[in-house]
């Protein structure tokens, strides 16, 4: 019952009052994990679907997964103590030669909002930039994005390189001109064409 | 029947001689200067080697007019030299300071430049902020000397449309101003302070439509403004918001330019923005473009079934795949079907969908421009 006031409160925006849902949660005996996965992870994927759907637009998603990010960060120390088992760990980043970072931001918070820890090393980023935070960050899985035709090529050869640096990371691509096509060609492991279908992905790579 | 009276039968939904060619007309339907630099070498023409620049940040080329005669295009473009003019080709340190006081960082190796910092950038800002930055005079008009003589002068020296890009973004720039992620969750979340930027960005919009036409007015065809409305997969924000939102204001501003010259309205939006036409007609505007076929709901046929007597199309050869990847044929076969969707009883001018990026094959850039003169013989 509680909790379904913490899903309310993402699916209303209403950044101002998620903290204080999930206080008043909690203290009536929910526990994080239980938040995390009824409240703020459920609604998240409402938003995906409603999104999906043409109900919500990209500000709806946004303010959405600004809601849910307050929620989570607050949540955050109390599901260290119950141990809450994390998805998976996540580098995201907009290839090299490409600044467009809204679709990227989407998708790594929704990856967040799915319980994965992501790691965001921001636009324009080298190939050797997306290893070493792999590496550092020993993550299941790497996230390219690409908004330019330009950029596919550079997309391709950051996915190379990682693929033979990193062999065991599982590699997925996306943006406006990305296809499950190129994404087959490049050698990448998942692809989606919009945010909620990037969990989907992340989350069937993982179960394996 | 000479290249303006073609395109404006076009606009006029009738059928001329042949559909329209855009190339270098308007500020989206150009390519970057790396790309003119590797047509100009394809070419071998006896072309002035130096490039010149149409908009410097995002390093877009202004086409030769000897080069758009020799292709037979029917557009000519009229840069009327916005108060931005902080960047222009030669210019290379690695921030500038725009008009309203935002900062633009140069990426060097990719060629184009984003802001970095703008008044209005942060949680802090409010209505207040908003009224209190400093704004650019809406009555400075000093970035109109020489316009006049200059529209003039392409005027008598073509019989091509003039096509003035006065751009006048309202979303655009406030969301340039607020930051764009700020600005999409705002524009839900407090639209108020959305609507407090839109209003002064309006206002000063409105002044400048009024001042430029003023003094071009009679020489040109068609106004270029736009504001992109579309993501790859649907709308950027809800017909609602944009009803709420936007739309009032960009009336006004249509209006403006409406009644300060006999002009065609020629509006730009990227992406999937099909839902939004019936109330951009509405406001009135005569041209749709880029109409980018790649993006959810964009099928030519069906927008030409739904809004073909409303809007007449600019654009819609295949820019995502088919030019910068496909062969010279499938280009010809993509224009070949562009204008049997488009083109019947006028209403389309065939262009590649927005500004052709560097590595678009000379050969394929020809080979849109030929297809489109040949197919598009009624
Ligand atoms: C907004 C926008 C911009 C903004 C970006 C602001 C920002 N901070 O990101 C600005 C104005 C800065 C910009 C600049 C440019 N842009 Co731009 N831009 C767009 C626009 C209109 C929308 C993109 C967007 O934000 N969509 C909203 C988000 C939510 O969607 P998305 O990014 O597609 O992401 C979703 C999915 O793709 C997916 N996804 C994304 N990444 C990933 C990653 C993974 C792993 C997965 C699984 C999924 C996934 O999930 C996301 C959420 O659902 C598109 C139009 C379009 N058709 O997409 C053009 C577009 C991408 N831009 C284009 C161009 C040409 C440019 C410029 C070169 C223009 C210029 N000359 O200045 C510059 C490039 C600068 C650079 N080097 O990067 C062209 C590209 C054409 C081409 N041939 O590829 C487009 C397609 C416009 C067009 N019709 O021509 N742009």
């Amino acid at each position: 019952m509680s909790i379904q006031t913490v899903y309310d409160a993402v699916l209303e925006f209403n950044n101002s009052s998620i903290v204080a849902e999930i206080k008043r949660a909690m203290a009536e005996g929910a526990d994080a994990g239980a938040v995390l996965a009824d409240g703020l992870i459920k609604a998240m994927d409402e938003v995906g679907q409603r999104y999906a759907r043409g109900e919500f637009f990209v500000p709806e998603m946004l303010s959405a997964a600004r809601t849910m990010k307050t929620g989570l960060d607050y949540l955050k120390p109390h599901l260290a103590e119950a141990q809450s088992e994390k998805e998976g760990t996540i580098v995201i980043g907009t290839v090299k030669g490409d600044l467009h970072d809204i679709g990227k931001n989407l998708v790594a918070i929704m990856l967040e909002g799915g319980g994965f820890e992501v790691v965001d090393i921001g636009v324009d980023a080298e190939t050797a930039k997306f290893v070493t935070a792999i590496q550092e960050q020993n993550a299941d899985i790497v996230c390219l994005s690409a908004l330019l035709t330009t950029t596919m090529g550079a997309m391709q050869k950051s996915v190379q390189e990682i693929k033979t640096q990193c062999p065991r990371v599982w590699v997925m691509v996306g943006g406006a001109p990305v296809t499950q096509e190129f994404a087959d060609k490049i050698g990448a492991n998942g692809y989606s064409g919009d945010a909620a279908g990037a969990v989907v992905k992340a989350r069937e790579l993982l179960a394996g | 029947m000479n290249s303006r009276e073609r395109v404006l039968a076009a606009i006029a939904h009738k059928e001329a001689d042949r559909v329209p060619v855009d190339f270098g007309g308007s500020l989206a339907t150009s390519l970057h200067t790396q790309g003119y630099a590797k047509l100009k070498k394809y070419l071998n023409m006896n072309l002035d080697k130096e490039i010149k620049v149409a908009r410097g940040r995002a390093q877009l080329a202004a086409i030769d007019y000897d080069l758009q005669d020799t292709l037979g295009v029917d557009c000519r473009m009229l840069l009327v030299k916005a108060p931005d003019g902080w960047i222009n080709s030669d210019d290379h340190s690695d921030i500038l300071v725009d008009e309203f006081g935002m900062e633009w960082k140069k990426y060097e190796d990719i060629g184009s430049y984003e802001t970095v910092s703008s008044p209005l950038f942060g949680p802090e800002v409010t209505v207040e902020t908003v009224k209190n930055m400093k704004w650019p005079d809406p009555g400075d008009t000093s970035f109109l000397a020489g316009a006049r003589e200059k529209a003039e002068q392409i005027r008598k020296s073509t019989d091509k449309a003039i096509i003035a890009n006065l751009a006048l973004q309202i979303n655009t720039q406030s969301n340039k101003l607020r930051g764009f992620e700020d600005y999409l969750a705002d524009m839900i979340g407090n639209p108020a302070l959305i609507e407090s930027i839109m209003d002064r960005v309006t206002e000063l919009y409105i002044e400048r439509a009024k001042a430029i036409l003023k003094e071009v007015g009679d020489f040109v065809d068609i106004v270029y403004v736009g504001d992109d409305l579309g993501t790859q997969i649907g709308p950027m924000f809800s017909l609602n918001t944009y009803r709420k939102l936007l739309k009032p204001r960009q009336k006004k501003l249509f209006e403006v330019i409406k009644s300060a010259a006999d002009v065609k309205i020629f509006y730009h939006s990227c992406g999937a923005c099909s839902v939004f036409i019936d109330d951009l007609a509405e406001i009135g505007i005569d041209i749709l473009n880029p109409v980018q076929v790649s993006a959810a709901g964009m099928d030519t046929k069906e927008l030409k079934k739904k809004y073909g007597d409303k809007v007449c199309f600019w654009g819609a050869v295949d820019t995502q795949r088919v030019l910068p990847f496909g062969t010279v044929a499938e280009v010809k076969d993509e224009v070949k079907r562009r204008i049997e969707d488009l083109a019947p009883g006028g209403g389309y001018v065939c262009a590649s969908v927005h500004n052709l990026r560097p590595e678009v094959p000379p050969e394929n850039i020809l080979a849109m421009i030929e297809a489109a003169k040949e197919y598009g013989v009624y």
